[in-house]
């Protein structure tokens, strides 16, 4: 279950960014400095039930990530919150703190210590993640050897092998050659399929048409549309034409 | 995790009343008293040959508890002495007047401090009126004298029935007892009282299903205690990656460090440091602990940035786990030093055990430092390059390599407000002379390392949130 209520978020951004004391000195006293308020999210409420899947689309600059972060709790909101029941798994990037200097082993285990699953879980894991990637020859090996398909690959083995309560995508990740691209893809319908609840961004409409129980349509920072998957793809569809 | 709990708690509680006990045979007299000298020390005016039947008179006061010692300075005019002194010690305020001590004056040389310990108790000395009477028993030409300095207007004593104006030059040696000493037990006590007090009252939020602040802390730790685990690993796996001699490095680092030190610095402080080898080995095992600590504490948050914008990990993590992997370094390069230790033959004995003390507050330093650096360093990526340059300062406002004593006075009373010279000073105690070192002592090292870390965890708190945007 997830609740989000009234949530709000901006970004209090100095036009420049600056990075260094006397940057900040030299900015101040030129009266350079000046803050932009920047609104993301305006007031963004709405409700997904345990197991349903729930697709967020909406052009580029919607704030559908910015939205993500902060249900996964990267971001905090300016004002209002999130509400969550059970754990979460947020599939926003695939790798985070693999270490190049440590073998495939130990990077299963550090990868998912991040993840936040614990350690009894990935020693049970250990031989499926294994088996997943097909990278039996190569895991004892640093990982600044590997090719970047078998990064990606043992990184999508990591974090697929989880069932999660919540479980947040952003776009389905099909990675590696073409054989591992099919079965991780599979992965990901079989993963999302399975009585989670899942929140989906993709800007594929024939995903989300495929996938979702109900879509959520966020335009200049706001839910323009929520509702039955059929009518809010209709309708984007149909803005979409008139753009064009 | 109820049964649990009851049981972690009664761990607790024993351990701590068993340390307590440990503790207090550990510091032994250390926290009983401390041994202090006091007196007048100016001498400006010499007060003649004492010659048979010449006495000397001063009345004085003290503030030690106990007086065990007298020293004098004695002149010889440079002939060589025979006969003796005889000293006498009255307690007026009392009406006690304690047996004669004679000292043989023979083998004085001229100007030297002689220190004469008493045959007897003289215990609750603290505010009361003394005379000390002091009594020639040479010949003439070969009795010695005493000094005084005339410029103490107030003062007075008498040499034989004339009134002199200023002070025998004197002092005084005994012990100052540390009057909470005796409640030592009544102390452990009063602190598990409170200790099970606190236990029963996070025990019924436990019950009554409500948080605290200790209950989301073990929650937190058992939740990310194997993400801690695994980061502490690799940091300490890829340290030494690619070197071959690989972990060796902690070892022979410090001591090849000292190796340089020593070879330059000796010449010049050797004489008036005890021990120099393990002076400084242990300034140098300490200090560059704290250096490297903070140094990978304070790009914790930067060097994670890829970790903090995708996955939500409590942010403190990083920093604390960035220190914490450089303690095992530290723990690995105390053996050398400890190994040098015996091999200078200091008293090696169970005060060893003490360096835990040293070795928590500066980690508590430590990971208080980084967190007000690793915050700086989001907004500022100047702090950096700033911290190296401070550090460097730092290194050379703590006595590591020279001894205390060729800093003028003022700069010496600076010393209180740098901790790491608490720290390095409670090491160097315990290895150099095998006891502990003097309560107050405790006191500083304990007290700067949570006021920094409680400084730092505030300072992170109110900004934490902020790091996403700046990273």
């Amino acid at each position: 279950m997830i609740d989000v209520e009234h949530i709000t978020m901006k970004f209090n951004m100095v036009n420049d960014r600056v990075m260094s004391l006397k940057e900040y000195f030299v900015a101040f006293l030129e009266h350079r400095l000046r803050y932009e308020n920047l609104l993301v999210l305006n007031d963004i409420s709405f409700h997904v039930d345990k197991g349903e899947v729930v697709g967020i689309i909406g052009r580029n600059g919607a704030g559908k990530s910015t939205l993500l972060k902060i249900i996964s709790g990267v971001l905090k909101p300016t004002s209002g919150n999130v509400r969550l029941n059970g754990s979460i798994v947020p599939m926003l990037e695939l790798g985070s703190g693999f270490d190049m200097e440590l073998t495939g082993r130990e990077n299963i285990f550090l990868n998912g210590a991040i993840l936040g699953y614990d350690e009894k879980f990935l020693k049970e894991r250990f031989d499926s993640i294994l088996e997943f990637s097909e990278l039996q020859d190569f895991i004892d090996m640093p990982i600044r050897n590997y090719s970047s398909g078998m990064l990606m690959r043992l990184a999508f083995s990591i974090a697929t092998v989880v069932e999660p309560e919540i479980l947040i995508v952003d776009e389905i990740l099909a990675v590696g050659d073409e054989g591992f691209q099919n079965k991780s893809k599979k992965r990901m319908l079989e993963l999302m399929g399975g009585g989670t609840t899942v929140l989906f961004v993709s800007h594929s409409i024939a995903q989300i048409e495929e996938m979702c129980d109900r879509v959520i349509w966020l335009e200049n920072h706001q839910i323009r549309e929520i509702g039955p998957t059929k009518e809010v793809c209709k309708k984007y569809r149909i803005y979409w034409n008139q753009e064009v | 995790m109820k049964r649990n709990y009851i049981k972690q708690c009664a761990f607790i509680l024993i351990s701590f009343v068993i340390l307590a006990f440990l503790f207090k045979w550990v510091v032994g007299t250390a926290f009983q008293y401390r041994m202090e000298s006091e007196g007048h020390y100016e001498n400006t005016a010499a007060v003649g040959e004492l010659i048979e039947g010449s006495i000397v008179s001063q009345d004085f006061s003290t503030t030690l508890d106990t007086i065990d010692t007298i020293s004098l300075p004695l002149g010889t005019y440079q002939h060589s002495l025979s006969g003796s002194l005889t000293l006498t010690l009255k307690n007026k305020t009392e009406q006690v007047d304690y047996p004669e001590i004679s000292y043989e004056v023979s083998s004085v040389s001229d100007g030297a401090w002689n220190d004469i310990s008493l045959p007897f108790e003289v215990t609750e000395a603290a505010g009361k009126q003394f005379q000390l009477e002091i009594q020639g028993h040479s010949p003439e030409n070969q009795a010695p004298t005493l000094y005084y300095d005339q410029n103490s207007f107030d003062k007075n004593f008498t040499v034989g029935a004339n009134n002199y104006i200023g002070e025998l030059s004197f002092a005084v040696k005994g012990k100052h007892f540390y009057p909470l000493y005796a409640y030592y037990e009544l102390i452990v006590a009063g602190i598990v009282a409170v200790l099970l007090l606190f236990m029963l009252w996070i025990y019924r939020c436990l019950l009554k299903g409500k948080t605290n602040f200790v209950l989301t802390m073990l929650l937190m730790w058992k939740k990310y205690r194997f993400l801690i685990k695994q980061l502490v690993g690799r940091d300490f796996k890829t340290k030494y990656k690619r070197s071959v001699l690989g972990y060796l490095w902690s070892f022979l680092n410090p001591l090849l460090t000292m190796l340089v030190q020593y070879v330059v610095f000796s010449t010049i402080f050797r004489g008036d440091i005890e021990n120099f080898p393990v002076y400084l080995l242990a300034g140098i095992v300490f200090f560059s602990f704290f250096q490297e600590a903070v140094g990978q504490g304070l790009i914790a948050i930067v060097g994670n940035a890829s970790l903090i914008t995708k996955v939500y990990v409590p942010k403190y993590i990083y920093p604390i786990t960035k220190v914490w992997s450089s303690s095992i370094n530290l723990l690995i390069s105390l053996i050398p030093l400890l190994i040098l230790t015996l091999f200078t033959g200091a008293p090696v004995n169970q005060t060893l055990i003490l360096l835990i003390v040293p070795v928590t507050c500066i980690l508590v330093f430590s990971i208080g430092f980084s967190l007000i650096l690793s915050t700086s360093m989001v907004f500022f990526r100047d702090t950096q390059y700033l911290w190296g340059i401070i550090s460097l300062a730092w290194m050379y406002a703590t006595p590591l390599f020279y001894p205390i004593t060729i800093l003028p006075e003022r700069i010496k009373s600076l010393l209180r407000f740098n901790p790491l010279y608490h720290f390095v000073t409670f090491v160097r105690t315990v290895l150099i002379y095998g006891v502990s070192p003097e309560p107050a002592l405790y006191v500083q090292c304990i007290g700067w390392a949570f006021f920094v870390l409680l400084i730092g965890m505030l300072i992170f708190k109110r900004n934490q949130d902020k790091f996403v945007l700046y990273i």
